[in-house]
């Protein structure tokens, strides 16, 4: 029955290094458990694996190596043998432990230190081998369905220690088991006390830094469970001990009793805190818990772990202490208001009527000894935020009255923590309970301003409102306050003075009705001024050498109560025995570290005198500048403005809490009362620099031109009054030397005022040019596009115009040319009708020589002989009568009819001379006719002539437009290559944003579109033959379409680009300022932590690994989501966030990367931008050359066009005129 | 805050079909086009009424990518109800269902109920699942069926109510095992009271 072959197998193929002679017992040891077919071989197998690993520290991790195939195995098939289930899991504890230092030292191994640097690292890389190891975790969480006692333990320790060594990489493994979670949380429900108790640890350890698992906790009502187990131990506890007390005190001593009890006690407390643990790990952090929290009604259970009543205070012990620590901060956590104010709005007012605040109030104002004021000073954090913002529990918390633990007597609770402010022993619960007691009474002087109404009742001599507790209290919280100012030394130690001068102080500067008020206020029996009685005090402050923190109390809170309130200043400077004082403690040659500030803060109030118009200025000017020179007065207010405390107070806010003077409490400190130094708030820094500031200018005013005045005075005063004219020379002298100093001083001053205006302006201009340069830089692009754009419309617009002119010219042509054709028919018509002419002519000329004979000769005689012809007519006529006369018959008869036949002749002869004219006439004509003729077939000569001309021009432009097409082609190639650059831009942009899958889509369609431009210009290239210019104008057309397209295409990239990298660029700037927050919020928290080392070191130690272990988790965690959120924000879908897990890089890196990152893209898009404009100016470039041959060649045929046109219109001319 | 139930409610489905915007839609009345993806669990709750009774509902919103499976199965066992949201423009998250109705069968306790819901019906034009499919998946699985849209909040109110009606008839016909291990009803100091009175009306009237 060999369960194991399969591991077998794996082992049987592992590589035979030379082994050592531990590495070969191991194999062999391992041989056996895989070996062996009984199930007691295995397990002897393995116990002396145990052995050997207990006693060879070094094997471990041979063990690990080779057995974590087979442990899983065993784990997952010897199920039903329980003890070889036991033995494998302490095996696997022993593998992952860490070696205890008292072991090492024993056994003397190494270095101690280095050995338990390698015990760690080993117990670190085996717990890596065995949760890596594919189905091991899930193999452990399947064996808690086991009810046995050892196993489910075993599980638990392991788990716990795996936890301990990875807990990322655990908390991870455990959370993609299938409801692993789930499963550990079902532990709790183990009736077996010791199981429940070490699952709670186990599960604290789980839900540290991994939000997923709080929630999976969250949703299995871990809270209500907490609460039930906590409950049900407090009862437990209370029935054992009433057990205790009624069983027989005879039989059962004392001490025994006491004992069994403190031990019971313990135990519960223990629990309780591993449960608060829990719950802490639980909430913090996890705004979802805490409203989950919130929403099953937990925050008012937390009321019994913090309820105090029936508790003896002195018998608290600390462990209970570091319970109710644990519960305030859970508290704390709760109603911090840096988180969501709506939800902790809703927190406080749950708080307040579940009794918790009550509960709060009474711990914090419960004696607790010193040893626990932590407890005292969580309390009164928790009192603070839980008022904090809300007036109900405010009001309701000032109107609680607690007895005064001296006289017994009710007094308001708020009261009393004034009392505790004032006389604790601890400084850190006195500054708690300060700033308890700063929040009520400057939330108050916001409402109901209770301050003024005791001060008013204070004068007038009644009594205190007594119908309102809360008012009440806030009254007698005011007069105590002012009793504390003036109470040094009898009622008052010197840090109860300083609380209370700081209080009265910062009330004064929020309310500036309070400082006639106060004024007013007459106090003591002998009804003095509240002034005179602070100064009293001040004075025997420094006639007894108090403490310096007294001293700056009252001087701080003069100098707020002085002021811009002349009467104040009027009343104080009234007193002979004030500005003596002042000079004095200003002049004191320092004796002690802190006298600086005391000189100081005196010279202040002097400053804030001298800010004031009063009349008896001018004698505060002298006293200044005679008793401490004004050099020296400056460098007083100078000296306090360059220490530490002050440039603490001005730089940083929260410097002071609580928690810092926990920390400081164990070195001794000069004011053991007050327990720290900073003396200053932001309050008093910023009234000190509007003094200082204002007064700065004033002085240097003061001192120049009160030089000459004083001169008078003082030279009217040495004739009345001084005698003593050697000091009055000195003091001069001394006064002159200031002047000189000031002067230079002054032009010091000036001269660097200047240089700081300059640099201002200096300043405010590059911001400026910056501003207008990423401007620029922004709409640069735009408008080069634009620009062009524009450009490009202008030239279209010009080629249109140009291609309509040439369209007109070609009309003109095939108008000229139809007016030739149709001047050439005419012609041959004139010529056809000029043959017709002829040949009638011949005809007619042969009719004439039919019936005359002789006409045909007398053909070519001239119009001019007319008159000779008809003589020569009659003549024949007179012949043809003679021969009539010859008829001698009838010669009568005869002589008629030849009188007739004369007159028919006549008038035949009259026809002949007509038509000889006509005759003359038409051959003139058919003379001109032909010469016309002849002229005419020269002039076709000559117009087929310039027809060859012009087909020779037609082959010069067809020659020419080859060469067009010629370019075209290196155009397109000159395109192509473009296309190529453009493909390489977008591969860059692939690089860029290799997420966004459509913008790399975006330019190979527009690459597409252009390699089907370029079809098309193929296929319709032919044309350009047929019809060269519209052709051109189409080429250019579509030069400037493709154009266009591409500028287009990059613009839209453009803006893409640069709005994802705004959308990047804003969510990191939000995940980082988040990064922050948690960042801050963690180092109070591990601030915290330290302070609990300090007060329980052994617990506080493994607090403080935890939180260390906090802090690298959630760096890590942050980091992840960090990293996630990048692959995130680059895959564009965000499907695939946060599946990888990165190695171990500080977030800082990471911060700095993403900055990296960003300036990369930044380059990269201004190289994009960079590269498109040069492409966008070749292009231009290209288009422009290309346009200009086109322009120059259409130029060229329309010239000669035009001279062609203007031939034909000579010729026209020429031939209109012979037609003429 | 006292309820005389409390049920527990998951939301499970693709990722993007709108889990978070229901849950929103529900316990805020409001509409966030652009939610941010899940991470985890998110939590809310609310009151309802029903027969005069209070029950309080808290539905725990689950991420739906694959990544976070492992962890939406840990919520599985302590839910009375799921609903289980498909995208009815997106067929793909339709087609998951069977493997997500599979796993919450697996984790979950055999009470459970389950809604099935059709997210987005607003987006009737790019409707790719149509009614009737939904319908039939319902019918074959034993599921109760609804359309919704979390943008116009059609039927967001209805779904909730109806899960929670399931429940509250399994409880009154006593299917569920209140005492037992069910976890995903909580009876508040409330309920019993009522169910006291209920009795005691039952018994009188018994007697008259």
């Amino acid at each position: 029955m060999n369960l194991l072959s399969g591991a077998f197998k794996y082992v049987a193929g592992i590589d035979e290094e030379s082994y050592s002679s531990g590495g070969l017992s191991v194999e062999r040891f391992i041989d056996r458990i895989v070996g062996s077919s009984l199930p007691q071989d295995r397990r002897a197998a393995l116990r002396e694996l145990i052995d050997l690993v207990k006693k060879d520290v070094a094997s471990r991790e041979k063990v690990a190596k080779l057995g974590v195939k087979v442990f899983v195995a065993i784990l997952q098939q010897d199920r039903p043998y329980q003890e070889t289930i036991v033995q494998t899991l302490e095996l696997l504890i022993l593998l992952v432990t860490q070696i205890e230092s008292e072991k090492i030292a024993e056994e003397r191994l190494l270095d101690e230190i280095d050995a338990l640097e390698v015990s760690r690292q080993v117990a670190h890389e085996n717990t890596q081998i065995f949760v890596k190891y594919p189905g091991a975790v899930v193999q452990l969480l399947d064996l808690l369905e086991e009810e046995d006692f050892s196993i489910r333990f075993n599980i638990i320790e392991l788990l716990t220690a795996l936890l301990a060594n990875d807990p990322v990489l655990v908390q991870q493994k455990i959370l993609e088991a299938s409801q692993g979670v789930t499963k550990l949380m079902d532990l709790l429900k183990d009736r077996r006390e010791v199981i429940r108790n070490e699952a709670i640890l186990l599960l604290t350890a789980l839900v540290r830094n991994c939000e997923e698992a709080q929630k999976i906790l969250a949703f299995e009502n871990i809270f209500e469970l907490m609460f039930d187990i906590v409950e049900s131990s407090i009862q437990q506890a209370e029935a054992q001990r009433e057990l205790l007390d009624f069983s027989d005190g005879h039989t059962v001593e004392e001490s025994v009793k006491d004992r069994k009890k403190l031990v019971t006690n313990v135990e519960i407390e223990i629990l309780i805190h591993d449960c608060l643990l829990l719950l802490f790990s639980l909430l913090q952090k996890n705004e979802s818990n805490q409203k989950y929290f919130r929403e099953t009604g937990c925050i008012p259970r937390l009321n019994m772990l913090l309820d105090l009543k029936g508790t003896e205070i002195s018998l608290v012990s600390a462990q209970r202490g570091e319970n109710l620590q644990l519960a305030l901060e859970l508290l704390l956590s709760l109603v911090d208001d840096s988180f969501k104010s709506s939800e902790i709005q809703q927190n406080k007012t749950l708080c307040a009527t579940s009794g918790i605040l009550k509960a709060v109030i009474h711990i914090a104002l419960a004696p607790f000894p010193d040893s626990m004021c932590i407890v005292c000073v969580r309390a009164f954090q928790s009192w603070k935020l839980l008022m904090k913002n809300h007036k109900e529990n405010r009001t309701y918390a000032c109107s609680i009255s607690v007895l005064d633990p001296q006289s017994r007597i009710p007094i308001g609770c708020v009261v009393a923590a004034f009392d505790i402010c004032c006389t604790d022993s601890s400084p850190a619960v006195r500054l708690a309970a300060f700033e308890l007691v700063e929040l009520c009474v400057m939330e108050d002087i916001q409402d109901s301003n209770n301050f003024i109404k005791a001060l008013e009742k204070k004068n007038e001599n009644c009594e205190l409102d007594t119908d309102n507790t809360y008012n009440h209290h806030m009254q007698v919280l005011s007069l105590n306050l002012l009793d504390t100012v003036i109470g040094w030394p009898e009622e008052a130690d010197s840090a109860a003075v300083f609380y209370a001068c700081r209080l009265l102080s910062n009330l004064l500067h929020k309310l500036d009705s309070g400082r006639l008020y106060l004024l007013r206020t007459a106090i003591g029996p002998g009804r003095e001024a509240f002034l005179v009685k602070c100064m009293r005090s001040l004075s025997r402050a420094e006639r007894n050498h108090a403490n310096a923190s007294l001293k700056i109390g009252i001087l701080i809170l003069m100098s707020t109560w002085l002021y811009s309130c002349s009467e104040a200043v009027q009343l104080f400077l009234s007193s002979a025995m004030h500005l003596p004082l002042l000079i004095e403690m200003a002049t004191k040659s320092p004796q002690h570290e802190d006298d600086i500030h005391v000189q100081g803060l005196a010279a202040l109030v002097l400053a804030v005198c001298l800010g004031t118009e009063t009349d008896s200025k001018n004698v505060l000017v002298s006293v200044v500048r005679q008793r401490i020179g004004v050099t020296n007065f400056v460098a007083k207010l100078d000296e306090i403005r360059a220490s530490d405390l002050f440039i603490l107070a001005y730089t940083s806010k929260n410097y002071l809490i609580p928690d810092s003077l926990l920390k400081n409490n164990l070195g001794a400190h000069l004011d053991e009362k007050l327990g720290h130094r900073y003396w200053y708030d932001p309050i008093s820094v910023q009234l000190f620099n509007q003094v200082y500031f204002s007064l700065q200018k004033q002085i240097l005013e003061l001192v120049v031109t009160s030089d000459d005045e004083d001169r008078k005075e003082y030279n009217s005063s040495q004739t009345e009054k001084w005698n003593d004219s050697y000091r009055q020379d000195l003091s001069n002298s001394r006064t002159r030397e200031e002047f000189s100093n000031a002067e230079a001083y002054k032009s010091i001053i000036r001269e660097q005022d200047k240089q700081i205006e300059k640099q201002h302006q200096r300043l405010e201009e590059l911001e400026r040019i910056v501003a207008e340069l990423q401007q620029e830089l922004d709409s640069q692009s735009k408008i080069a596009i634009e620009s062009t754009r524009k450009e490009l419309d202008e030239r279209n617009a010009r080629l249109e115009s140009t291609n309509l002119q040439l369209k007109d010219a070609l009309d003109r042509i095939a108008y000229l040319e139809n007016l030739l054709n149709e001047k050439e028919a005419d012609l041959q018509s004139i010529s056809r009708a000029c043959t017709d002419l002829e040949t009638e002519n011949e005809k007619l000329r042969g009719g004439s020589s039919g019936d005359t004979g002789t006409t045909t000769l007398e053909g070519n005689v001239s119009s001019s002989k007319h008159s000779e012809i008809l003589p020569q007519e009659i003549t024949s006529n007179d012949n043809v009568a003679i021969k009539e006369e010859e008829e001698p018959p009838k010669v009568r008869d005869e002589r008629d009819s030849v009188y007739s036949l004369f007159e028919e002749n006549n008038r035949l002869q009259r026809r002949v001379e007509d038509l000889l004219a006509a005759i003359g006439d038409w051959e003139s004509y058919c003379e001109a006719m032909k010469v016309k003729l002849k002229e005419e077939r020269e002039q076709n000569e000559r117009l087929k002539i310039v027809a060859r001309d012009s087909e020779l021009i037609k082959d010069g432009y067809e020659g020419s437009l080859k060469k067009l097409q010629q370019q075209l082609d290196q155009c397109k190639k000159e395109l192509s290559n473009r296309e190529e650059q453009l493909r390489i831009l977008s591969q860059e942009n692939q690089q860029l944003r290799a997420d966004s899958e459509h913008m790399k889509y975006e330019p190979d369609v527009s690459t597409q579109e252009f390699y089907r431009a370029s079809e098309e210009s193929w296929s319709f290239s032919p044309k350009l033959d047929r019809d060269p210019i519209l052709t051109h104008s189409r080429l250019l057309r579509w030069i400037k379409n493709t154009l266009m397209e591409h500028i287009n295409s990059f613009v839209t990239m453009e803006e893409r680009n640069w709005k994802d990298l705004d959308n990047l660029l804003h969510h990191f700037y939000l995940r980082l300022e988040q990064l922050s927050k948690t960042v801050v919020f963690l180092k109070n928290k591990y601030h915290s932590m330290k302070y609990i080392e300090r007060t329980n070191p052994l617990k506080g130690h493994i607090l403080e690994e935890e939180q260390e272990g906090d802090l690298s988790d959630l760096f890590q965690g942050k980091k992840n989501s960090s990293v996630s959120f990048i692959s995130s924000s680059k895959d564009d879908f965000p499907l695939v966030t946060s599946e990888e897990y990165l190695e171990d890089v500080d977030i800082q890196n990471e911060y700095r990367e993403a900055l990296s990152y960003i300036e990369e893209l930044q380059e990269k898009n201004s190289n994009i931008a960079n590269m498109v404009s040069l492409y966008m100016l070749e292009c231009q470039r290209q288009y422009d050359v290309l346009e200009n041959n086109a322009f120059g060649r259409i130029q060229l045929q329309v010239d000669l066009l035009d001279d062609f046109i203007t031939k034909l219109n000579k010729l026209m001319r020429k031939l209109n005129i012979l037609v003429k | 805050m006292s309820y005389a139930y409390l049920f527990k409610f998951i939301i499970i489905g693709d990722s993007g079909v709108g889990k978070s915007c229901l849950l929103l839609q529900f316990t805020d009345k409001r509409f966030q086009p652009i939610h941010d993806l899940t991470i985890g669990v998110e939590f809310g709750a609310k009151i309802v009424q029903m027969d005069g009774k209070t029950i309080k509902l808290q539905i725990w919103d689950t991420a739906g990518q694959e990544s976070f499976r492992s962890i939406t199965r840990s919520y599985y066992r302590g839910a009375a109800g799921a609903l289980l949201v498909y995208d009815i423009t997106r067929r793909e998250t339709f087609n998951h269902l069977a493997t997500w109705l599979e796993d919450a069968r697996q984790y979950s306790s055999p009470d459970m109920t389950v809604v099935l819901v059709g997210n987005k019906c607003d987006l009737e034009h790019r409707r790719q699942v149509s009614k009737e499919e939904g319908e039939a998946f319902a019918r074959a699985h034993g599921l109760s069926f609804l359309e919704t849209s979390a943008k116009t909040a059609f039927h967001v109110e209805e779904t909730f109510t109806e899960a929670a009606r399931t429940i509250y008839e399994k409880i009154k016909q006593g299917k569920l095992d209140l005492n037992g291990d069910f976890q995903g009803v909580k009876v508040g100091a409330t309920a019993n009271t009522i169910q006291l009175q209920q009795n005691n009306q039952d018994e009188r009237s018994g007697c008259c």
